[in-house]
Parts: structure tokens; C-alpha cells; sequence
């Protein structure tokens, strides 16, 4: 891990100018006029400025109506490193047009229309409050309110004014009061504006997928060549293969990293949570993710456990449960309820995500311990949720297994012991442990998917899934067949969405998966608007007790407006 | 063990830096070689077998010696796929487990390996096992005997089931119901029942009821009240499968039981 590349996401720096200016600032009022600078826009465009044309025909106009109503500001924290000076733009403090590439204020517009309305020796006060010192506004000739600077800003309004509204930490929130003065002093009208930056939202599947990473490996005498082309013929632009070599050969890009983002009305920052796990591939984000418009954080410190690990942090899709809406979804990651967790500062720092309130599975079963393990979430655009609960499951697994000629080889398999599926059949100590993880763990978990997110097993696909004790694992588990759940997700605009799944061998020829039965099933299964590519992932991934999602990171587009859809639940906490 | 031959059928630049010193104890002749390779002393086997890669596929022998595991998901060290999957690729795995000089970690993914070869290694695991000084390699050499033959497997059990290491016991008592004919060590396992260490009698409740072994339900029941959460959870799965008539009985006391799978399987099991 390389701290000093890392930019907090919380500036601790409180120290601010005069937060409790006086009116009118000594510096007296400020004529701000909209000629000269590239930030105001005096070409006349506003939409509003058609309302300027008053109708002069009644000898005693009525006073005009001037709407004094401005829309709320949400935006990011600027905490990204447009200037790529190493200091986090907050910190830099560089205004409107101080640091090089900065585009992450936001603009609060007073359009012409309105202020050239205003009754002639009318003055408009700006009065900052709420967290002054992570919010700084700009003028395109300087900040004029916030950190380092006064609370109060009052002027003479001449032509259309941008407001620029620059955020310092995550959820940072504000009011921007807006007073129209006449010549005496008085008030006028008065409006409000909520200014407000965006939390940490993570990824679920249904977000279109931007960018898909794979680490490209080949060492200890394998590679995973084939399912890297496999992954670059299907996505083209949108994958990036990681040179392995430049990273120990850790393939677990899953469990390094997980992708969230910041955003605003007209802003973006792209947050790649640095996991504490602190593997070979910890440097990658720093290297190679971390840009303008991205940044790397890290959550938690100390010795990380297999639950701070990308592979158990997930994000369901967007739901309505017992009549409260998450358009967001939901976080939730794998536990025992006890000791088996994720490190106490990413717990906080979850269950700080209060719009995509987070809840557990129990993952105490499993050898690695990765919600990633035992089921996912897949686009489905013919169902009303729009999304379906993909699980392994072992009921169908052995349903589909007794289906198949017992003779049949399995190749593959036998470095298992399984040499025909009536090997597996008739493994009495397998079956044994299969039930026991339906009843004990398994069906739990898929319970508690339903009722912390409304789903009904209508919202659920089960497909054939068992798991086995691999030796190194004492009476922890891992897939047996290779667990097609664990799949990458990519829906890349304008693109079929497709699932990258692990190939399942469960066939006689290896090389032909037109001849494999489960591959059948699978597609049988599966809604139409997906296409599952196969990917062989049984030497690098599988036997490595990993599956291609862990094996896998995908960077997607947000795709709800947070401030629209789900304040009441900030309110709501 | 030989510490390896053939120099005539290997040219020097073929092994790689670190391959074993190369010295000639024997000389195979074809019919030698045959012969050898169909001892039943498994260390002449091994030594023409390893004689037999080093000569026909030096490269891949080289490589086999010097080859590293990759951590797991779980961070243990394994191999896998590629070279490793070549036939006769165990040998020279054997030979480097034999040598001993590598780390715990490196062991147990040799042995791994081996036991995923479908080779014939259950004579030597048998040998090789109670030299073992890592507990967590032992138990790797207990899980490899669960398909092999009961004159290997048997006495990898029984060594198992009384190593000082309670990780070990435990694999012994959990692989035994992976063998297709574990109950012929029911008394073994009913031993285990009693362990001093709950993983021991969690692992043995669980194979007593996989093998459904009869005469272990009462002991087995027994377990029900124990203060491990996870051993009462395996006894009650064991229980049902022992004899579900009987089960229902013993059941009820389970049904507000702190632990959540307890409780539920209870009622399932008592047929509420």
C-alpha cells in the first residue's frame, strides 16, 4: 500500500475564515457583472431570459413576478486529483480555475432573467451555514463563501451569476440562503438552497459496465491466456488485462478492490476502495486506476481478514422492501455474527452507507468466505424487478446430476476422484455435506435475501450447485463443480449483457462444451437477454478455490440520481 | 530415495539451477526399468519412476523440481493445472516431499498434488506420514487416504485418530466418512465422540451419522447437550440420520436452542 498516493476522502483541515461574518462583509458589496470572464455566460442563452419580455400595454404594470427559487446543489467531494500535483483538489484550493482539469464544482446558477428583474438598488446576500468548512463557493473571480473565507457575501446583481460550489468530504451539507435587499436593507424575498455532497455509492450488476480487469497471468507452469482472449474478443475496449507479472501473479483483482462512485447532478468521481487485504495487486490502484476523476481510498488498517475482501462485499440491485424503496440497493457482506467479519472501520464505514443500508449472510461455511461464493445478481430485463437472484443450489444440483447417465466421464473431475457423475451421485459423505450446508446455511442466506430485500422465489434462479471439502480446508467448503454463480457481469452499453461464467468441464471431452449438460441446463435457465460465455477458469481460479468474478473487478456508470430518489432515507436516519 | 541419475540421458544445461545434485546410484536398463517400475516395494518404484521422467522428459523434470504452489483464495499454498497434470509429474513430486527440505506450506501442496494425481501413492503416504513434523501436513495426508485402499487408509486413520494434534483427530474422524467403507472404524469414531476437543467430536458426530453407524446413536445423543454450539449441531444432524424415528424424541429440548441452525433443524427433526 502506498498511503501517500492516497487521497482521504475526509479533509480534516476545519479551519475557516470568518464562518460568523457580518452582513454585508466589510468589504462592502460587490457589483459582480458578466462580461469578461469564462465562466459567465453572457451570450444570452439562459432559457429564462425569454421571460424578460414584460407586456407594457396596461397603463399600471403589475409588479413583475420574480421567481425566486433556485434548484438544490448536489455534487461531489472534490477529492479527486485533477492536477495530478498529488494533493487532493480540496486541499489545493486552487478555485474555479486554479487547478488544471478541475471539474468537479458544481454550478448554482442566477440566471439573468432573475437578476436583472431585481427593482434597481436591490442588492442579493448570500449567507452560508451547516458545514462551512468542507463547502467553499466561487465566483469566476474567486471564492467568495466557506472554508477560508466568510459565510456571508452580499452584492449588486448585474447580468447572470454562476455560483460554483466546491465540496470537502463525502455527504458535506449546507444551506445557501439567498436575500434579496432593497436599498434600505430590508428582505425582500428569501430562498433556500441545500447544498450537498454525495456519499459512497458501491456498484450492483444492473449499472452498465465501463471498464472489466483481468490479471493476466502465466506461471507455476499454467496461464489463464484463453480466458483472457476470451474476455478481450467478447468486450473489446472496455477490458483491460493487468500484466500478472508486474503484480506477483495475484489474480484475485476481486478481492483487492471494490469499485463505488461519487456523484452529483453534472459531476463524477470514480472511488476504487483499496482493500486492506495488501496482496500482490495492492499497488495496481495507485498504478494504474488512480486519475482525474478517480481516486483510491483505503478503509480499515491492520491485519485484514478473507471477509475485508472485494469477493465479500456486494451491492444488491435497486428494491422496494416492505414498502421502503433503495433505488440504490443494498450493501451486504459476509459474516457469523460473531467473529467472522470484515475489519470494525470498513463495518463503520458500511454501515455508513445508510443509502444502501446494509445487511449480512452467514459465509461461516465456506473456505475462503465470500458472499461471491453461493449466488449472484443478474440483469433480467423481462422481469418486473428487472433483476434475478441467481443461486447454486444443491437440491437442483443433485436433481440434475441423477438426471444424467451415471456412466458418464468426467474428465476433468478426476483430480477430484470423480471419474463418472455416478461418482459424485453416489458420494454419500458429499450428499451428507451438501444437505447439511442446504439446511444449515444455504437456505438461510437465500431466506434472508428475501425478506431484506422483498424477493419471492419467483425473483430466484436455481441452478445446479454443490461443494465439496478440499483438503487444506479442514470442514470449511468450496465448489465442487465450478461455481457458474460466481460469473462477472458485463452489461456494456449498447451491448447484450453478458455473463462471463466458469466453464463446468461436466462433460467427457473438455474441449467441446456443446456436449456439456450443465452448460445446457444453465442456458436453459437463464432469462434471454443474457448470453453466458463459459470461460475456462479451472487451473488459475477454480483450483485456487476462486471462480471468474474473484477473479474479476468491474467499474460501472452510475444510473440513479441519488438526490431525486433517495434523500428520505438520509432523513430517514 | 535416489537423489536422482541417468546423467548419461541428460545433458547438464537441461536441469535448471536449483535441480538436485545429480548423481548416478543406479543405471536402469529398459529391462531394468520395467522391472523396477512393477515392484511391490513402492521406494524402487519411486526411484524408476522419477529415473524415467529425468530421462525421457528432462525439461519437464527440471521444471517439476523447481516449481513453486500458488496461494489459494484461502492463502494456503496449491498446485495446480498445467505441468503439474503431466503424467508421471508425481514422481518428481514425491521425490521433492521425500527430500523434505522444503517449508510446511510447500509439503502440504505436495502432498495435495500427489493425492490429486490418481497415482498410487497410498503406500508411501502411509510411510511418509508419521515423519511428518506439521500437523496440517499430517491431516493433508489423512484427507488423501479417503478413496484409497483400507491396508493404506486404515492405519493413516488410526494414527490420525490418536495424533497429539486435535486438527489432525479431527480430519481423521471427518474422512472417514468419505471412505466407501468407513464403518468398518466405528469403534475408532465412537472414540472420537468422547474427544477432549470439540472440533474432534463435531468432525466424528458428523461421520457417525454419514455412515450411519447403529451402535453409535446413544453415544452420539449424548452430544446434544454438549456446550459446543457446533458439536450439538453435527450430533443432531447425526441423530436423524441415524434413526429419524428415534430423533424426534430428542429433538424438543433443542427447539429454543441459542444457535439459529440448531433451532431450526429441531424443528424439523421433531416433526413440528
Amino acid at each position: 500500500m502506498i498511503p501517500t498516493l492516497l487521497l482521504l476522502l475526509a479533509c480534516g483541515d476545519d479551519t475557516t475564515g470568518s464562518d460568523t461574518g457580518t452582513v454585508g462583509s466589510d468589504s462592502g458589496t460587490t457589483a459582480v457583472d458578466d462580461t469578461g470572464t469564462t465562466a459567465v455566460d453572457d451570450t444570452g442563452s439562459d432559457t429564462q431570459d425569454t421571460e424578460d419580455t414584460q407586456d407594457t400595454e396596461d397603463t399600471e404594470p403589475p409588479e413583475p413576478e420574480i421567481d425566486w427559487a433556485f434548484d438544490d446543489v448536489f455534487g461531489v467531494p472534490n477529492v479527486d486529483d485533477d492536477d495530478e500535483n498529488r494533493t487532493s483538489d480540496f486541499t489545493d484550493n486552487g478555485g474555479w480555475s486554479g487547478v488544471s482539469g478541475e471539474d468537479d464544482f458544481t454550478t448554482l446558477t442566477l440566471p439573468r432573467s432573475v437578476l436583472n428583474s431585481l427593482p434597481d438598488g436591490e442588492t442579493v446576500r448570500l449567507t452560508l451555514s451547516g458545514e462551512t468548512s468542507q463547502i467553499r463557493v466561487h465566483t469566476s473571480s474567486g471564492q467568495i463563501l466557506g472554508k477560508g473565507s466568510d459565510t456571508v457575501y452580499e452584492f449588486t446583481p448585474s447580468g447572470k451569476l454562476d455560483l460554483a460550489v466546491e465540496f470537502g468530504i463525502l455527504l458535506a451539507q449546507g444551506y445557501l440562503e439567498l436575500e434579496r435587499l432593497n436599498s434600505a436593507g430590508v428582505v425582500q424575498d428569501s430562498t433556500e438552497v441545500l447544498l450537498m455532497a454525495s456519499p459512497l455509492l458501491m456498484n450492483n450488476h444492473l449499472q452498465e459496465a465501463e471498464e472489466v480487469w483481468v490479471v493476466s497471468v502465466e506461471a507455476w507452469g499454467t496461464d489463464n491466456h484463453a480466458l483472457v482472449q476470451d474476455f478481450t474478443d467478447e468486450l473489446g475496449s472496455a477490458f483491460t488485462s493487468v500484466n500478472g507479472r508486474n503484480y506477483g501473479n495475484d489474480v484475485w483483482i476481486q478481492d483487492e478492490f471494490e469499485w463505488g462512485n461519487l456523484y452529483g447532478t453534472d459531476t463524477r468521481i470514480g472511488v476504487v476502495l483499496d482493500l486492506i487485504r495488501d496482496r500482490d495487486l495492492d499497488d495496481y490502484a495507485e498504478d494504474h486506476m488512480v486519475e482525474p476523476g478517480r481516486i483510491a481510498t483505503v478503509y480499515g488498517s491492520g491485519r485484514a481478514t478473507s471477509q475485508d475482501y472485494g469477493g465479500n462485499l456486494e451491492t444488491s440491485p435497486p428494491v422496494t422492501v416492505g414498502g421502503t424503496e433503495y433505488p440504490l440497493g443494498r450493501f451486504y457482506y459476509g459474516d457469523d455474527g460473531r467473529n467472522i467479519r470484515p475489519n470494525d472501520d470498513l463495518v463503520d464505514a458500511i454501515n455508513d452507507s445508510i443509502l444502501q443500508e446494509p445487511f449480512t449472510q452467514t459465509v461461516k461455511w465456506l473456505c475462503v468466505g465470500h458472499v461471491d461464493e453461493y449466488h449472484t445478481f443478474i440483469p433480467d430485463s423481462s422481469s418486473a424487478k428487472g433483476f434475478k437472484l441467481v443461486v447454486a443450489d444443491v437440491d437442483a444440483g443433485y436433481a440434475f446430476l441423477e438426471g444424467l447417465n451415471e456412466n458418464t466421464k468426467i474428465t476433468q473431475y478426476q483430480s477430484k476422484g470423480f471419474r463418472t457423475i455416478g461418482d459424485i451421485v453416489d458420494d454419500r459423505a458429499i450428499r451428507a455435506l451438501n444437505e447439511d450446508l442446504r439446511d444449515d446455511y444455504i437456505e438461510p442466506n437465500i431466506a434472508t435475501f428475501k425478506a431484506e430485500l422483498g424477493l419471492t422465489e419467483s425473483d430466484i434462479i436455481r441452478v445446479p450447485g454443490l461443494f465439496e471439502q478440499p483438503t487444506g480446508c479442514g470442514q470449511y467448503t468450496a465448489s465442487l463443480m465450478p461455481g457458474t454463480v460466481n460469473l462477472t457481469v458485463a452489461n456494456v452499453a449498447g451491448e447484450a449483457v453478458k455473463l462471463f461464467a466458469p466453464d463446468p468441464f461436466l462433460r467427457q471431452n473438455t474441449g467441446d462444451q456443446s456436449s456439456d449438460p450443465l452448460i445446457s441446463e444453465w442456458n436453459s435457465l437463464m432469462p434471454a437477454s443474457v448470453e453466458t460465455h463459459f470461460v475456462d477458469d479451472w487451473d488459475v481460479y477454480h483450483m485456487a478455490l476462486g471462480e471468474v468474478h474473484c477473479g474479476s473487478k468491474v467499474q460501472r456508470a452510475p444510473d440513479a440520481d441519488w438526490w431525486d430518489t433517495s434523500l428520505d432515507l438520509l432523513e430517514g436516519n | 530415495m535416489t537423489t536422482l541419475l541417468l546423467l548419461g540421458a541428460l545433458s547438464a544445461p537441461a536441469l535448471a539451477a536449483d535441480a538436485p545434485l545429480v548423481l548416478v546410484e543406479a543405471a536402469y536398463t529398459p529391462e531394468t526399468l520395467d522391472q523396477a517400475l512393477a515392484s511391490p516395494d513402492w521406494r524402487v518404484r519411486h526411484d524408476a519412476a522419477v529415473a524415467q521422467l529425468w530421462r525421457d522428459q528432462p525439461d519437464l523434470a527440471a521444471d517439476l523440481w523447481a516449481i513453486q504452489p500458488m496461494p489459494t483464495r484461502a492463502r494456503f499454498l496449491r498446485f495446480w493445472g498445467g505441468i503439474v497434470d503431466e503424467p508421471g509429474a508425481e514422481a518428481v513430486l514425491l521425490e521433492r516431499l521425500m527430500v523434505g527440505d522444503e517449508g510446511a506450506g510447500q509439503r502440504h501442496a505436495l502432498v495435495d498434488a500427489i493425492s490429486r494425481s490418481g497415482s498410487d501413492y497410498a503406500q508411501a503416504f502411509a510411510e511418509l506420514m508419521s515423519d511428518e513434523p506439521d500437523g496440517w501436513v499430517r491431516a493433508a495426508y489423512v484427507a488423501s487416504m479417503r478413496k484409497q485402499d483400507t491396508a493404506y487408509a486404515w492405519p493413516v486413520f488410526r494414527l490420525a485418530l490418536s495424533d497429539a494434534d486435535a486438527y489432525v483427530r479431527a480430519e481423521g474422524a471427518r474422512s472417514l466418512a468419505y471412505h466407501p467403507q468407513g464403518e468398518a472404524l466405528a469403534a475408532e469414531l465412537l472414540g472420537a465422540l468422547a474427544d477432549t476437543d470439540a472440533q474432534v467430536r463435531e468432525a466424528a458426530a458428523w461421520s457417525v451419522g454419514v455412515l450411519r453407524i447403529d451402535g453409535a446413536f446413544e453415544t452420539v445423543a449424548a452430544l446434544l447437550r454438549d456446550n459446543d454450539a457446533e458439536v450439538r449441531l453435527q450430533a443432531l444432524h447425526a441423530v436423524e440420520r441415524i434413526d429419524a424415528d428415534r430423533a424426534m424424541a430428542l429433538a424438543d429440548p433443542l427447539l429454543d436452542d441459542s444457535d439459529a441452525r440448531i433451532a431450526r433443524l429441531a424443528m424439523r427433526v421433531s416433526g413440528r
